[in-house]
């Protein structure tokens, strides 16, 4: 991965203005010359009606330093299940492997699948895009969004059991066949080969996330009651998986609002405000107008 | 006066072998179920799922599902002859 490569992540009650932050954001970092990847994670996607382009999975290159991709979760767990299907096809007998399919189908429901595709795509969307200085996440709403963000420190936690078990058995086979063999080699246990393979990897992920320099976590909320309290559950639920927010976003800020509340709620973290705006933000055009009269960027957004 | 004492020797080696076998044999039956016990139980944690049993979030079950085809036979069939209620589960999923 290119050592200097940022992540930004744009989190929120739903309807805040993630999808519109986030492309402000992204605009901005292209215009400086930044390359810049623009993600949407969201399953209702809003890039495409902002940008007024027919985005998809496939990479759509906006402008000179801006590329946009709206990922689909349902493909991406399509895919996830048809790697291991085919895995368990390979390395199982036939008869084993016959009737899995009917279960297969029903497994795409199962809870948990949607933040571990988010989770793929982010690991995939990372490795492939080396290049870009910033990838930022326009994250779906706050529920979808909490269990991404714990989804590593969860799978870590479940993983490190697994992981003291399987060595327990692996002490106890290696006594049989010493003594029964003498000191053959044994084949190294293949269970605790994924399980080690997956531990690197989420810790990986949450260090990533964890890392305040390569990672920003945006808060976006407008100067309302409502989005304020779901942005303290949104804090609070963070802290808990040991991360932090890096700044928070005002969008539709309007001079009325009182910051004191921010501070005492939240700490001392960098303001963006983006005020409200007279014409829909919609269209590259508009919003670049919007960017260069009405805002101007705080030092660590900028 | 040799003779004799290496055949007293001899059999008492012989006996102390046979006496080191059984004590192995005896301890290695006692790990070999353990460590079948304890293949168990690493099947029904990741498995559970499969049998209604609380288990593992599904991507970590999936993940390890390749490499555990011993165990997931080996649960299927104790399902199927178990007559319980779980392997009709099991067959409203075709699963067996």
């Amino acid at each position: 991965m290119k050592s200097g490569r940022k992540y930004q992540f744009y989190l929120g009650k739903g309807g805040v203005g993630k999808s519109t932050s986030s492309a402000l954001n992204a605009i901005h970092l292209a215009e400086k010359g930044k390359q810049v990847l623009l993600v949407s994670m969201d399953p209702a996607h809003n890039l495409s009606d902002i940008f007024e382009k027919k985005l998809s999975s496939k990479p759509y290159q906006l402008s000179e330093n801006l590329i946009v991709i709206e990922i689909e979760i349902s493909s991406w767990i399509k895919k996830y299940l048809n790697e291991v299907e085919s895995q368990i096809r390979r390395s199982y007998s036939y008869l084993s492997a016959l009737n899995l399919e009917q279960y297969f189908s029903v497994i795409k429901y199962s809870p948990g699948i949607e933040e571990y595709a988010l989770l793929l795509a982010f690991k995939e969307i990372s490795e492939k895009y080396e290049e870009k200085d910033y990838i930022i996440f326009d994250m779906p709403p706050t529920a979808l969004t909490l269990k991404f963000f714990g989804l590593p420190q969860l799978s870590l936690t479940w993983l490190e059991k697994l992981q003291e078990l399987r060595n327990e058995i692996i002490k106890k086979r290696e006594i049989i066949t010493k003594v029964k063999f003498g000191n053959k080699e044994i084949e190294r246990d293949k269970i605790l080969k994924k399980l080690d393979q997956q531990v690197k990897s989420y810790t990986n992920i949450k260090k990533i996330f964890q890392d305040n320099n390569r990672t920003k976590i945006n808060l976006v909320m407008n100067p309302d009651k409502l989005s304020f309290s779901e942005s303290v559950l949104i804090v609070n639920r963070l802290n808990e998986f040991e991360l932090e927010i890096s700044g928070i976003i005002i969008n539709k800020y309007s001079p009325e609002f009182l910051f004191e509340h921010i501070e005492e709620k939240f700490g001392f973290k960098p303001i963006q405000l983006f005020p409200q705006s007279d014409v829909p933000l919609i269209g590259l055009k508009i919003l670049r107008e919007y960017l260069s009269y009405k805002v101007s960027f705080e030092n660590s957004f900028a | 006066m040799k003779k004799f004492a290496d055949k007293i020797k001899n059999k008492l080696i012989d006996g102390l072998n046979r006496y080191d076998d059984m004590a192995k044999s005896t301890m290695v039956d006692k790990i070999e179920f353990e460590l079948g016990e304890m293949e168990n139980m690493f099947g029904l944690i990741v498995l559970g799922s499969f049998i209604a049993l609380p288990s593992p979030p599904m991507h970590i079950t999936l993940d390890l599902l390749p490499e555990m085809e011993k165990h997931f036979v080996m649960m299927l069939n104790r399902v199927d002859t178990a007559e319980s209620p779980m392997s009709d589960l099991l067959s409203a999923f075709n699963v067996i």
